[in-house]
């Protein structure tokens, strides 16, 4: 009856070098501006020439991510894709959008068109397999790659000899930044990424990626952790109602907060929207060691994605990248709690164990 | 697993402000496809499926104070939400121990306003009213600020699959009963009418410049429509309590064509596969079928490749089937969860509804949908509706099928 959700493969493109599986973070790229992208690789690596011209940006990212978590998972054909995402094919949709009030909706081209939908890149990654299972993709900011990740367990559980392809992307744009950048979402000022967290100001800095991990029953000689639980939180008013969810959730899985002995912090370097978080990891998880992300890769709402991705990594290769700030060196790590906010909205947490 | 019924309902669509208005149109074969009313396009002489309320009358049909920063995305599915939960006849409160989630889906969430003020928002010195609008062309936002006037807390969740999404939203919403995450979730999908769709559908040649004909012979395209639809669902030991319920849903299925990434293939193996699928979910064979609500959105493409899959599946003697695209128009995200709707009023009255606008059987198929019109059959002695499937399929080779069933009395 103990069924066990075993990440069996990962892949990610970041900000970071982050498609090579021989590095953890070990050189981390330094940046002096409020928009992180991606460092790509060779994406004719991951995909056949012909697709690959016709592919956006963020689809050929998001594409070799995939590619390469397959490969990882030893992976040839998923029972089903799953995708979250915050804004999508942003850069198709934007282009699209400006074409269409330039010209007066006057002689446009279809391609951005076809390009911006939520589902390009689950349907591409099915196109590219000729991959006829499940297909979906969750749009819901912070809580998109945790749908995925619920609703890939739940098949799991139905059918345990399913292999689940699960992954995250966003992509930056100058005008979603522009735009949201009225609401506090980014920074006044330009920050050095590795001084997010001591800015003392509101707002983050943007970034993007694509992450993937493969989830499954089988405890493949490969697989990296065990994904036990995943949890969203909305409206959440204070901090001891998010307390008292972590410990909910920590309780239902027969664990107590001093058993945990790393958090991936999902702090954003915003000193408002921070403020829940740190309180609950400081109070709570006194004892655990805390390790963040975002300054290397910058806030999207996938971002949970590359939490996984580093979760996995962290319990595999039993360290913690210095490039993560941790707030100390654990000598055994056995598990890993990410938990994350974004923008103050929305609240998220999933425990990952080593096998 | 405990089984999931639909205990509400809820719709607002070119056909109907709520869901009686809407079975009564379908009934009296009226369509809601007419001129561009309310949205402000260079392509106004396209014909179109609107809600024909205004944004400050659907913001006065809410009932709430103030309707800042609602986008009409968001203000539909409030009324189509509100709706659902009185159908259903339940009250929402964290106090009485039932989980409950709000599910939905759209494809362009709050573009409709974001491409209206695209520039304004754009200005970092410009300063006005549309900062309200600042971040809802985020498909979450609607959702969450549903989930927050309905008082919905324990989970959340927004689905874009194009034009299968809200078909997909009714799926999670099951699957998280099912597995006893919920008790009940409120799932379906909002989508406004805006320019960026009708430009992008018009330049891919998929609207019709005609009201659109599904599985006929001269069909040439969409009309664009907009809506939106929610389904109350509900685990058996709530649903059994004594009320009114609408159906089970008994299958379901999402699978891929992985064939194009804007069409579907031609002979329908997606769709025949999540047909498939869902009539196995449910134990039943394709012969306990009685009535299918096609997407048939009357392009070329999708209705060779859905009547296909339906000949491959059931032979040349299928069930009845139609689209009611021609009535509401392709109200994209919101379609599946609509067409739910219309499917469970079928099964409740013994329903089937004309395919409108058909005349011409398609060449390359043997079968056709249902033509003549409902009121000159009544004398003919049809079976009961017992059992509905209603298909999605959409962009990125998305197929969805629902399998809704009676719930006969215990």
């Amino acid at each position: 009856m103990s069924l066990r959700y075993y990440i069996q493969g990962i892949g990610a493109v970041s900000p970071q070098a982050t498609w090579d599986s021989g590095v953890f973070l070990d050189e981390p790229l330094h940046y002096e501006e409020n928009i992180l992208k991606s460092v790509t690789p060779d994406f004719k690596q991951y995909i056949n020439p012909v697709a690959l011209r016709r592919m956006s940006r963020i689809i050929r990212i998001g594409m070799s991510a995939a590619r390469i978590c397959m490969t990882d998972a030893g992976l040839a054909m998923p029972d089903g894709i799953l995708t979250g995402t915050g804004y999508g094919c942003a850069d198709d949709t934007i282009k699209f959008l400006q074409e269409m009030l330039a010209n007066n909706e006057q002689h446009l081209t279809p391609t951005h068109f076809t390009q911006s939908t939520y589902n390009a890149l689950s349907g591409a990654i099915a196109l590219s397999l000729r991959c006829t299972n499940y297909n979906t993709t969750y749009v819901h900011r912070a809580f998109s790659f945790e749908s995925g990740v619920l609703d890939a367990m739940m098949q799991i559980a139905d059918a345990p000899q399913k292999r689940m392809l699960i992954g995250g992307f966003d992509e930056t744009d100058p005008h979603h930044y522009n735009i949201t950048r009225r609401v506090g979402y980014y920074k006044e000022e330009t920050v050095r990424n590795f001084d997010l967290y001591t800015s003392g100001t509101r707002g983050t800095i943007q970034g993007e990626g694509a992450s993937f991990i493969t989830l499954g029953a089988e405890p493949t000689s490969n697989a990296y952790a065990t994904l036990d639980g995943v949890q969203t939180l909305f409206g959440v008013r204070d901090a001891a109602q998010l307390r008292a969810a972590v410990e909910r959730f920590l309780a239902a899985r027969g664990i107590s907060a001093a058993e945990i002995d790393v958090v991936v912090s999902g702090r954003s370097g915003c000193v408002v929207n921070d403020k829940l978080l740190l309180e609950v990891q400081d109070d709570l998880l006194p004892h655990a060691t805390k390790a963040y992300y975002k300054h290397l890769t910058g806030e999207y709402s996938a971002s949970a994605a590359f939490g996984a991705w580093v979760a996995a990594r962290i319990l595999r290769e039993q360290r913690i990248p210095a490039a993560m700030l941790p707030t100390g060196a654990p000598a055994a790590i056995r598990r890993v709690l990410y938990l994350n906010q974004y923008m103050g909205g929305e609240y998220a947490m999933m425990l990952f164990t080593a096998v | 697993m405990p089984r999931v019924y639909v205990t509400g309902m809820g719709a607002i669509s070119a056909i109907g402000h709520n869901v009686a208005e809407a079975f009564q149109s379908l009934c009296d074969e009226w369509s809601g496809i007419g001129t561009m009313q309310y949205l402000h396009s260079q392509h106004a002489s396209m014909p179109v499926g609107e809600v024909s309320l205004t944004d400050a009358e659907l913001g006065a049909m809410t009932g709430l104070p103030d309707t800042t920063g609602l986008t009409r995305t968001t203000l539909l599915s409030i009324i189509a939400a509100k709706e659902a939960i009185r159908d259903a006849g339940i009250t929402i409160s964290e106090a009485n121990g039932i989980r409950t989630g709000f599910i939905s889906a759209t494809t362009t969430g709050g573009m409709r306003e974001f491409e209206r003020y695209f520039h304004e928002l754009q200005d970092p010195k410009a300063v006005g009213d549309f900062n309200q609008y600042a971040d809802t062309l985020d498909s979450a936002d609607h959702t969450e600020k549903v989930a927050a006037i309905l008082d919905i807390h324990d989970y959340i969740s927004t689905v874009s699959t194009a034009c299968s999404s809200s078909s997909n939203a009714i799926i999670l919403g099951a699957q998280l009963i099912k597995h006893g995450h919920l008790d009940r979730v409120i799932c379906g999908g909002a989508d406004a009418l805006c320019k960026f769709t009708i430009n992008g559908f018009k330049i891919l040649m998929i609207l019709d410049s005609e009201p659109c004909r599904p599985f006929d012979q001269t069909r040439k395209g969409i009309n664009l429509g907009e809506a939106a639809a929610y389904l109350v669902l509900e685990s058996e030991a709530l649903a059994r309590d004594g009320r009114v319920i609408w159906g089970e849903l008994t299958g379901y299925s999402n699978t891929n064509d992985a064939f194009h990434q804007t069409a579907s293939s031609p002979n329908g193996d997606g769709a025949l596969l999540s047909m498939q699928q869902a009539i196995m979910m449910a134990g039943l064979s394709s012969s306990d079928i009685n009535y299918i609500n096609a997407h048939g959105t009357a392009t070329e493409n999708n209705d060779l490749a859905e009547g296909m899959a339906i000949q491959r599946l059931f032979g040349t003697q299928p069930p009845l089937f139609s689209s009611t695209k021609a009535y509401t128009g392709h109200t994209l995200a919101a379609a599946g969860s609509l067409e739910a709707v219309f499917s469970l009023l079928a099964i409740a009255h013994d329903r089937f509804y004309t395919n409108l606008n058909f005349k011409n059987k398609m060449e390359e198929l043997e079968i056709e949908p249902i033509a003549e019109s409902i009121s000159k059959m009544v004398d003919i002695d049809f079976d009961p509706i017992e059992n509905v499937l209603s298909n999605s399929f959409g962009f990125g080779g998305t197929n969805t099928s629902l399998l809704f069933s009676k719930v006969k009395d215990a």
